[in-house]
């Protein structure tokens, strides 16, 4: 299973994704293709063999501070809000999302989860409620890749 | 307001709110009452402050910092800097770093060239206002230029260690040489992207540009035995031969009052070209044999590719299967070197020198005292320098459009300034194009 963490550790809240990674025990890490990709563009869904399990784990604004949604990747174009700040030198992660779907590269096992965050300004530090979310953020990672893994 | 046909008194053009990643500007075109067009490219994007940021730095960190300055072009930021402090601390490279910097640059290259190609420029010429839309009519192309983008961010993650903002340039080489088998797993891919790549030259070719004639000095690195990346002298279409730490010899920087960047110009005040044209015409007997049969096979001279900015997109192509090919080479007889960071020593001095960006020569000048440490730094970016060709062009094309209607005229601006691959051209899909007058 490839598991895409997006995010900047050191932007706020943008970095819960990747501490959530820190957070899972390392045997299951292990099992995993995690990358870190910072900001979602549409290659990185092309390419891989029709079964290979992709999550796509990022925080996002727009939704309340610590709350966490997950769906199918799919399904992340409809959610994204049209940016008055757009540019199109990087889509963003709905539009990369649309872009690889177009291409055939999006499948129905793709999983988007995220949590909402407020604060994305340069620092380290998480706002309390995301980093009151963390574990569960990291648990559903978990239990997301169990369902896609296939039984030993 | 809109006005059709600027007549009377003088006219005043704003396209403006350009919002990007890297930079925010606007165009502003004013048209006298004889016809005449001035353009004023507005980048008012906050300044960053990286020239002060590395000050009191080591030449290590300043690697690592530069290349924060772009998440595109890391790499040409990082070379840059890093031959710049070898220069000075006359460290001598194993001749297999000196090629895996080249395969680093090619990635990048790569990567760059196939975003704007295929997801910036290719959206003007096929009639669609953005890649997004022009995916379901044109899936294979998309799909080919997404390859080759994957592709070079591979590269740059085999060797850089990452693929946006790499990790492992260091001063005297890499904290860590790829294994003969990472790079062994490029072979097929960039195979199979090189023909691509030769695909995409002739696709580039076919494309409907508009008419455009100009006559730009061109600037780029020219090498004797390489097409212009890390290495060599900066030249220009009309005399200029520097050596890479010699560019201020030619070459100043500006403040102007409409742009929080500065602008570069040649100390005699002619504007200057860039980047994949201006290397193509200066340095088209240096091109990888592909890349040059390729050239030829369109039928387009290097002068044709000067005089008219739209083809830069050919031009761009051309060199997207230049890096494929040179990196497939390098990939071919690749050994690690014997090794992977040669020592050095810090010292006081002037640490300057030239590469190729993707968009054009990148200027560094850094200068650092008995510890090695950065007491100042000039860092002279690509679209900085070709900021004045673009207001130059600007002028000479808008009174062809301007009595078109205000969505059409804003297109064909558009299209004109992402000709340039600058750090705005993201932003200029969202223009919007405001006319007023201004007597």
């Amino acid at each position: 299973m490839r598991v895409l963490a997006c995010g900047a550790i050191d932007r706020g809240d943008d970095g819960a994704a990747l501490r959530a990674l820190r957070l899972v025990p390392a045997v299951t890490r292990r099992r995993w293709q995690v990358e870190e990709v910072g900001q979602l563009s549409a290659e990185q869904l092309i390419g891989d063999p029709p079964d290979t399990r992709r999550v796509v784990i990022d925080c996002v604004a727009g939704l309340t501070p610590g709350d966490i949604t997950e769906l199918p990747l799919a399904e992340l174009p409809k959610l994204e809000a049209p940016s008055k700040s757009t540019s199109s030198h990087a889509l963003g992660p709905g539009g990369a999302v649309a872009l690889a779907a177009a291409l055939g590269a999006v499948r129905q096992h793709d999983r988007f989860i995220g949590i909402g965050g407020s604060s994305f300004r340069s620092g380290r530090g998480l706002t309390p409620a995301v980093e009151g979310a963390l574990d569960e953020f990291a648990r559903r990672l978990v239990a997301v890749a169990e369902r896609s893994e296939p039984c030993a | 307001m809109h006005t059709d046909t600027p007549q009377g008194g003088d006219l005043h053009f704003e396209v403006g709110q350009l919002t990007r990643v890297e930079g925010e500007g606007s165009l502003d075109l004013r048209v006298a009452a004889d016809g005449t067009v001035a353009a004023q490219l507005r980048i008012f994007e906050a300044p960053r402050y990286f020239e002060r940021l590395v000050v009191g730095r080591t030449p290590d960190e300043v690697i690592d910092i530069v290349a924060r300055i772009c998440g595109i072009c890391p790499v040409a930021y990082q070379m840059s800097a890093v031959h710049a402090f070898e220069r000075l601390f006359e460290v001598e490279i194993d001749p297999a770093v000196r090629l895996l910097r080249r395969l680093l640059y090619c990635g990048e290259w790569i990567e760059s060239h196939a975003l704007h190609i295929f997801l910036l420029h290719a959206p003007d010429f096929l009639g669609y206002p953005s890649a997004l839309e022009m995916v379901h009519d044109h899936l294979e192309l998309l799909s080919r230029g997404l390859s080759m983008k994957k592709l070079g961010n591979r590269i740059v993650a085999i060797v850089g260690a990452r693929a946006i903002h790499p990790l492992s340039v260091r001063v005297g080489g890499f904290s860590r040489a790829p294994r003969t088998q990472e790079l062994a797993e490029l072979r097929a891919p960039l195979e199979a992207a090189i023909i691509d790549a030769e695909a995409t030259v002739k696709w580039a070719a076919s494309l409907d540009t508009p008419p455009s004639d100009r006559e730009p000095r061109l600037v780029s690195l020219r090498h004797p035995t390489e097409y212009p990346m890390n290495d060599g002298r900066i030249v220009s279409s009309d005399g200029i031969d520097l050596s890479p730490d010699d560019w201020g010899s030619a070459f100043e920087e500006v403040q102007v009052p409409w742009s929080h960047a500065l602008q570069a110009s040649a100390v005699d005040g002619v504007p200057y070209l860039l980047g994949p044209t201006a290397r193509v015409a200066l340095a088209a007997d240096q091109l990888h044999p592909r890349a040059a049969a390729a050239l030829k096979a369109t039928r387009i001279s290097p002068e044709a590719l000067r005089r008219n900015v739209f083809l830069s997109i050919v031009a761009r192509a051309v060199e997207l299967l230049h890096a494929l090919a040179e990196a497939a080479d390098i990939v071919a007889s690749y050994a690690p070197p014997a090794r992977h960071a040669a020592a050095w020593k810090p010292k006081a001095g002037v640490a300057a020198w030239a590469t190729e960006a993707p968009r054009g020569l990148l200027f560094h000048r850094y200068v650092l005292d008995a510890k090695g440490l950065i007491r100042d730094a000039q860092i002279v970016a690509p679209t900085s320098q070709n900021q004045a060709a673009i207001e130059h062009d600007l002028a000479l094309f808008a009174p062809a459009v301007l009595h078109l209607p205000h969505d059409e005229a804003t297109r064909r601006m558009e299209q004109l300034i992402r000709s340039y691959d600058p750090c705005i051209s993201c932003a200029t899909h969202f223009l919007q194009l405001k006319i007023e007058h201004a007597r």
